[in-house]
């Protein structure tokens, strides 16, 4: 991917292919938004229409809400960072049935605050006693590094085994190439 | 390949979507602006939409103040 201003396009045509590769039923959509006086910021969200739900349908019927904001880096020539992400697997696509969630703020934040970048698993705990009383599961923060797109894909389909489009040899390659790049990317 | 499109918004229509993304989640947008202008991305992941317009507006946009 280029940096400069055609770097918002080709970061929306790469999600676009890597979804569609992957978890994303055909009848999904994502959408870019920008303001026209500021051009060094995007918005990339799931979904049709902008005051609709960020959710992208899946390829087992469930829905992954997806919310990123990016810049161009003007220090480093343009490059494309990320700024703020959020993606969640969910049983539909309007409610709080969630199942888990990967939280990412680039932005400094106070000492009391969770980690930048951390996990929510929606669960019951084997083991009695482990977190805080009236701590649910759900609102634990597994501290993590910034959970990528990528990670979101192989989680879905690995794991939790959303059907892929593409077999599991053409995403998986796809995957591996793309996430070292957009790593060098995105988080420097 | 999905359907892709990019929505090129005003500085008003933004401050209105923001204000959307935020009464749907059943907050108000003037505490969004706040606590956006002041880094406490508090109920991020209720706020994540209204959060991520916020920072398509300028640091000094008078939203974050007023």
């Amino acid at each position: 991917m280029a940096g400069g201003r055609e770097a918002f396009g080709h970061f929306e045509r790469y999600v676009n292919l890597l979804f569609c590769l992957t978890v994303a039923d055909e009848d999904s959509a994502i959408r870019l938004s920008r303001n026209r006086s500021q051009p060094l910021q995007a918005v990339l969200t799931a979904g049709h229409d902008p005051s609709g739900k960020p959710v992208l349908r899946l390829a087992d019927g469930r829905f992954l809400r997806l919310v990123t904001r990016v810049h161009l880096d003007p220090s480093s020539g343009g490059a494309l960072r990320v700024d703020t992400q959020s993606w969640q697997y969910q049983n539909a696509a309007d409610d709080d049935s969630w199942v888990f969630r990967a939280d990412y703020s680039r932005a400094r934040i106070a000492a009391t605050s969770p980690p930048r970048g951390h996990l929510h698993v929606d669960g019951t705990l084997r083991q009695p006693g482990a977190l805080r009383p009236k701590q649910p599961l759900g609102r634990v923060h597994f501290p993590c590094r910034r959970p990528t797109l990528e990670a979101a894909v192989v989680l879905l389909a690995d794991e939790f085994g959303v059907p892929t489009n593409a077999p599991h040899e053409v995403w998986r390659a796809a995957v591996a190439e793309h996430e070292a790049k957009s790593a060098r990317l995105f988080d420097a | 390949m999905l359907s892709t499109k990019t929505y090129t918004y005003t500085r008003d229509e933004i401050v209105e979507l923001v204000r959307f993304k935020s009464l749907e989640q059943g907050h108000d947008p003037a505490d969004v602006f706040r606590n956006f202008a002041a880094g406490d991305l508090r109920h991020f992941s209720r706020l994540v939409e209204a959060y991520a317009y916020c920072g398509l507006l300028p640091e000094d946009d008078p939203v974050f103040t007023s």
